[in-house]
């Protein structure tokens, strides 16, 4: 699948009127798009043309909402989709969304327009793969980090360092609390026959645990 | 959980719920019910992407201080082992070179033991006289044979004096009956 990518490259065609959009070919795989004539190969490059015209966003505009927004929708669609793969899929097909009817979002409302394109597109892609996500439901986080560096711009090691300092400030008991759960991924009733405690207990500092990171994480 | 009630919580519990929904910690009925939220409210996605950054970076947090202090732990192993392999070689070495300065030991001081088993009284302060006068050679003045200045320098003790008359009693009281 092609990706969309942030600092995707823009030229004009000699046709008039038409905008070419290079897509940075990151892996195999077959287009998103209904409208494959509108996509050609230039060696290991593929590029869109598409026409603009005044109910599209200008290709600035979309990567400026991408600079802004992606992280945060992939770390959403993550949530929703349990999958790395799947979100990066459901990103990209957010973003073209995005570029054909961007325009009809208010610019304040804009965030809250594309979480629930991304929702749409999560679902879309559910149903594509024909998964029962109960059935296969897991923690959203873990496999997402398998083969990802820290500092790959999915993850800013900025946020990775404040959240480092947040783990070493907690209390003993609550840092020991949120390490199972996230790091070693035991549920909440685990823990507490583990460590020989209620599970209100658990439960208790693993939230008080998060308060706590979250606003280390909320401060910059 | 009602749709109506979860748009009404705070960012906090908001926060919580999300994070038990990213953990799979939520009961079933639940989980619809953030579904349907999700498809409506920017505060619930807002928060379920939190709560997956923060999981994320708590994961990446904790594997790095694991890396290095598997690395750390594998870097003590392997000194621990060789400080064991370096102490047993060690002792070893040294058992050797005990035994073997030993048997010099025993090699040098054997034929001087046979040497020096006396077999009369005047022997042993012969050699007591002999030994005196070759452990102070260096430090000591040649001492004028015309005089008796080496038996006043270094006298015969009187303990051995005595245990010299002792014994010479002892065989003339022997000589005595015998006859």
């Amino acid at each position: 699948m092609q990706r969309l990518n942030s600092d995707c490259g823009r030229a004009k065609d000699t046709r008039s009127g038409w905008q070419l959009i290079e897509l940075t070919t990151h892996s195999e795989g077959p287009i998103c798009r209904q409208d494959r004539d509108r996509f050609k190969h230039f060696g290991s490059h593929q590029v869109e043309y598409t026409k603009l015209d005044a109910g599209q966003l200008d290709p600035a505009a979309v990567e400026e909402l991408y600079a802004q927004y992606a992280a945060e929708l992939r770390a959403f669609l993550t949530g929703v989709l349990r999958s790395a793969d799947w979100a990066a899929e459901a990103l990209q097909s957010t973003f073209m969304k995005a570029a054909e009817a961007g325009h009809t979002a208010q610019r304040d409302t804009i965030k809250g327009w594309l979480f629930r394109v991304a929702y749409n597109e999560a679902m879309l892609l559910r149903r594509k793969q024909e998964v029962d996500q109960r059935a296969t439901r897991k923690v959203a986080w873990q496999r997402n980090l398998d083969h990802e560096p820290v500092d790959s711009g999915l993850l800013r090691a900025e946020v990775v360092e404040r959240v480092r300092r947040g783990l070493d400030v907690l209390p003993a008991d609550q840092r020991l609390v949120v390490r199972l759960r996230i790091y070693e991924e035991k549920t909440f009733a685990e823990i507490a026959r583990e460590l020989g405690i209620p599970l209100g207990t658990v439960v208790t500092r693993m939230r008080a645990a998060l308060q706590k990171l979250s606003r280390e994480l909320g401060a910059e | 959980m009602a749709t109506e009630r979860i748009e009404n919580i705070s960012d906090a519990d908001l926060d919580w719920l999300a994070f038990q929904y990213a953990a799979n910690e939520l009961p079933g009925a639940e989980v619809d019910a953030f579904d349907r939220l999700l498809a409506t409210d920017e505060r619930a996605c807002a928060a379920l992407a939190r709560a997956v950054t923060l999981s994320q970076a708590v994961v990446a947090a904790e594997s790095v201080p694991a890396r290095i202090s598997g690395v750390v732990h594998r870097a003590v192993a392997v000194r621990a082992s060789d400080s064991r392999r370096f102490s047993r070689g060690l002792l070893a070495a040294t058992t050797v070179a005990c035994g073997l300065l030993f048997v010099g030991w025993l090699s040098v001081r054997a034929p001087r033991e046979e040497s020096v088993v006396p077999d009369s009284a005047a022997t042993v302060a012969s050699l007591w006289v002999a030994g005196a006068d070759e452990d102070a050679a260096d430090e000591v003045a040649v001492p004028d044979a015309a005089t008796n200045e080496l038996v006043e320098e270094d006298p015969v003790p009187g303990w051995l004096m005595a245990a010299l008359s002792e014994q010479q009693q002892a065989m003339e009281d022997e000589e005595i009956i015998s006859d």
